[in-house]
């Protein structure tokens, strides 16, 4: 997949060529956990790797850090291969889903671990660990015991003893998804800011598409072993380069058709009775493809709104639901595809069987390659 | 039934089970300080005797009624155990400790049969397991005495060590020797920092239980001890064979006192542990 590919110069900080990783099952199978995976990531990027269950996000986290082997492939941080080195001398630090901290030290003699085994002197150690305890937003619980702490907290130590030894990489394996929403949202922003705050290369693993969406700068969608695709969240969100990816992030409307004509500015694909027109300018006449719309590229046209320089969509309303400030409305076309749509304000007057038209821009119209 | 008539019966049945239980303890505990030398089980009044005259002292009973023959012989065999019971109990627990390590951290072929073979010494008979060492000694020549009891005492404690140590490596997250790992530390220093610390009430579990099985243990003993190296299980039954005599019952209080306090040591450890 060419968006792979894409490449900013400074991002070959972090390296994965061709990484392939199998499992044999007892079964007598093979779950091909890494089928070829390729990444360019920057010095000072934070990266999300997102991916239904099983899709091999930790086994790619724990190739990194050393825990396990890779069949073929390579992998390269800042020049140096990390095949070679074991765990322990690898320069990344792994915030663990579980945190795993040791439950037998405290929390100053957590955080000091690696300093410690580095043989950094005592009064360096106290003050790096009081540091990275600030930073977390935890300072003077050095004393404690893991369990004397919450589920955050020990999730902030996690990251405290982690970060304390100044890793080239972070590696945080789904560390939020044990936390509260709450907790989980102030987190990500602090996450967010710490990254920041210290320039380093963050991995985060999330089946969170939201958390994907906010925190990333940008995001490795992984299905079955492979890339789908790898791009900023906006990319990722309006431009998916495969049916997987849009209809993994966020909610779409697909509908599979066939380029019946194009000109300078855009195309036309027929999707069964439906003429959906399109700006991407890279189609040919014949070429099937999938057309994308997301549920809020709708708007609902009434007696008192015109279409003027819009595409119209005439639905059958089935449902709608009150969703906060907006309304998700479920409506069938004529063809019997189900589209949702996402429309501000209120929506009272709607009644359930009743037409809809719904516009949208032919700018907003995405295109996806159809694969056979 | 009705309701409090089942309770009624079961809290009897709670009272029966533990009188079942415990009342030939007590008994022994009670008639150690029977003063009837001659019919045991008929009390006759407080005494200290029995005790006093197992370490040698003067007591106010006849000479003749008194049957442990020296107090050094019976000294003697308690230090023989002592000895035979720690030497054992280091070995067992540091065999029986890697052995744990091994099968819950590495895999390898033939891993089940290895472990199945870790706990075969435990539910052999005993007296086949002391017959086989019996002939195992003498076949290869090693002469039985304190040195054939600790090698014999070995093979079976190092199963028990093994289930209390897995049992606690069970329990415990092995992510945590993954994190130290990724901290930077070897496997050496991930052992004795982490690992180590964390089964340790399991170790010392494993130990203690080891040095009361080796205190007590009397069949496979009896077969793989020489003439000089008698351990107390031994000695004591060589004196019931000429009779009960009411220094038993002190000889046995005695024991009892040592193993409650090694059990109260042990839960101790534990307690300590699951406080963190
Ligand atoms: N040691 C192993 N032996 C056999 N199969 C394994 C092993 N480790 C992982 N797998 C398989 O490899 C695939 C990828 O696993 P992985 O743990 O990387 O998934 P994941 O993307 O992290 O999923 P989740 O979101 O559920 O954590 C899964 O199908 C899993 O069953
Ligand atoms: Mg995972």
């Amino acid at each position: 997949m060419s968006i792979a590919f894409s490449h900013n110069p400074a991002s070959d900080y972090l390296r994965v060529r061709n990484a392939v990783r199998h499992f044999n099952t007892p079964e007598g199978g093979v779950v091909k956990a890494l089928d070829g995976i390729n990444l360019n990531i920057g010095q000072s990027e934070f990266i999300t790797l997102l991916g239904p269950s099983g899709c091999g996000k930790t086994t790619l986290l724990k190739i990194i850090a050393g825990f396990e082997r890779l069949d073929s492939g390579k992998i390269t941080l800042d020049s140096q291969t990390l095949l070679e080195l074991s765990a322990h001398r690898r320069p990344v630090n792994t915030v663990f889903q579980s945190y795993a901290l040791f439950p037998h030290m405290s929390v100053g003699d957590n955080v000091g671990y690696g300093l410690e085994v580095a043989g950094v002197k005592k009064p360096e150690r106290v003050q790096r660990i009081g540091e990275a305890l600030e930073m977390v937003g935890l300072a003077g619980i050095e004393k404690r015991l893991p369990s004397q702490l919450s589920g955050g907290q020990q999730q902030r130590v996690a990251l405290a003893r982690a970060i304390v030894n100044r890793p080239k990489v972070l590696l945080l394996d789904e560390p939020l998804s044990a936390l509260d929403r709450h907790l989980r949202m102030k987190m990500q922003i602090e996450l967010k800011n710490l990254q920041t705050e210290l320039g380093i290369c963050f991995l985060f693993v999330t089946h969170d598409q939201e958390e994907a969406l906010t925190m990333s700068d940008r995001i490795v969608v992984l299905n079955g072993g492979k890339v789908e695709q790898l791009g900023t969240p906006t990319e990722i969100y309006h431009r998916p380069a495969s049916r997987f990816v849009a209809d993994f992030i966020g909610e779409s409307n697909v509908f599979e058709g066939k380029v019946v004509r194009f000109d300078d500015f855009g195309a036309d694909v027929q999707c069964g009775e439906l003429l959906i027109r399109t700006e991407d300018r890279n189609l040919i006449t014949g070429s099937a493809v999938e057309v994308m719309l997301r549920p809020e590229q709708f708007t609902l046209l009434d007696s008192s709104t015109s279409a003027a320089g819009q595409q119209v969509l005439t639905a059958t309303l089935e449902q709608a639901v009150f969703v906060g400030s907006d309304h998700q409305l479920v409506c069938r076309l004529a063809s019997g595809q189900q589209i949702s749509a996402l429309v501000r304000g209120h929506c009272h007057h709607l009644q359930v069987g009743q037409p809809l038209q719904l516009a949208y821009s032919s700018a907003d119209v995405h295109t996806i390659p159809a694969v056979f | 039934m009705n309701r409090s008539l089942g309770k009624t019966l079961l809290t009897g049945y709670g009272w029966l089970f533990f009188l079942f239980l415990y009342a030939p303890v007590a008994l022994i505990v009670i008639y150690s300080f029977n003063a009837n030398p001659i019919n045991v089980m008929t009390w006759k009044g407080f005494t200290w005797d029995w005790y006093v005259g197992l370490f040698g002292g003067a007591t106010t009973v006849s000479e003749s009624s008194l049957y442990v023959d020296s107090t050094d012989q019976l000294l003697d065999a308690l230090l023989t155990s002592l000895k035979v019971a720690f030497s054992a109990t280091v070995i067992a627990t540091v065999m029986g400790t890697c052995a744990a390590l091994a099968m819950a951290r590495y895999r390898f072929r033939f891993k089940g049969f290895y472990q199945a073979l870790l706990f075969v010494p435990m539910v052999m008979p005993d007296i086949v397991l002391g017959i086989a060492l019996l002939i195992f000694f003498v076949g290869a020549g090693i002469s039985l005495g304190s040195t054939s009891i600790v090698i014999g005492h070995c093979t079976f404690l190092t199963s028990y060590v093994f289930i209390v140590v897995s049992a606690r490596l069970a329990g415990m997250n092995p992510l945590v020797e993954a994190a130290s790992a990724d901290l930077g530390a070897n496997e050496w220093v991930t052992f004795r920092r982490i690992t180590l610390p964390l089964i340790l009430p399991g170790v010392i579990g494993g130990a203690l239980l080891s040095f009361i099985i080796s205190m007590d243990d009397l069949v496979i003993t009896y077969f793989i001890s020489g003439v000089d190296s008698t351990t107390l299980p031994v000695y004591i039954l060589s004196m019931i064979r000429r009779g009960i005599k009411p220094e038993i019952n002190a000889i046995a209080t005695l024991m009892l006192l040592f193993s409650i306090a090694i059990a109260a040591a042990g839960i101790y450890f534990k307690s300590r542990n699951t406080a963190q």
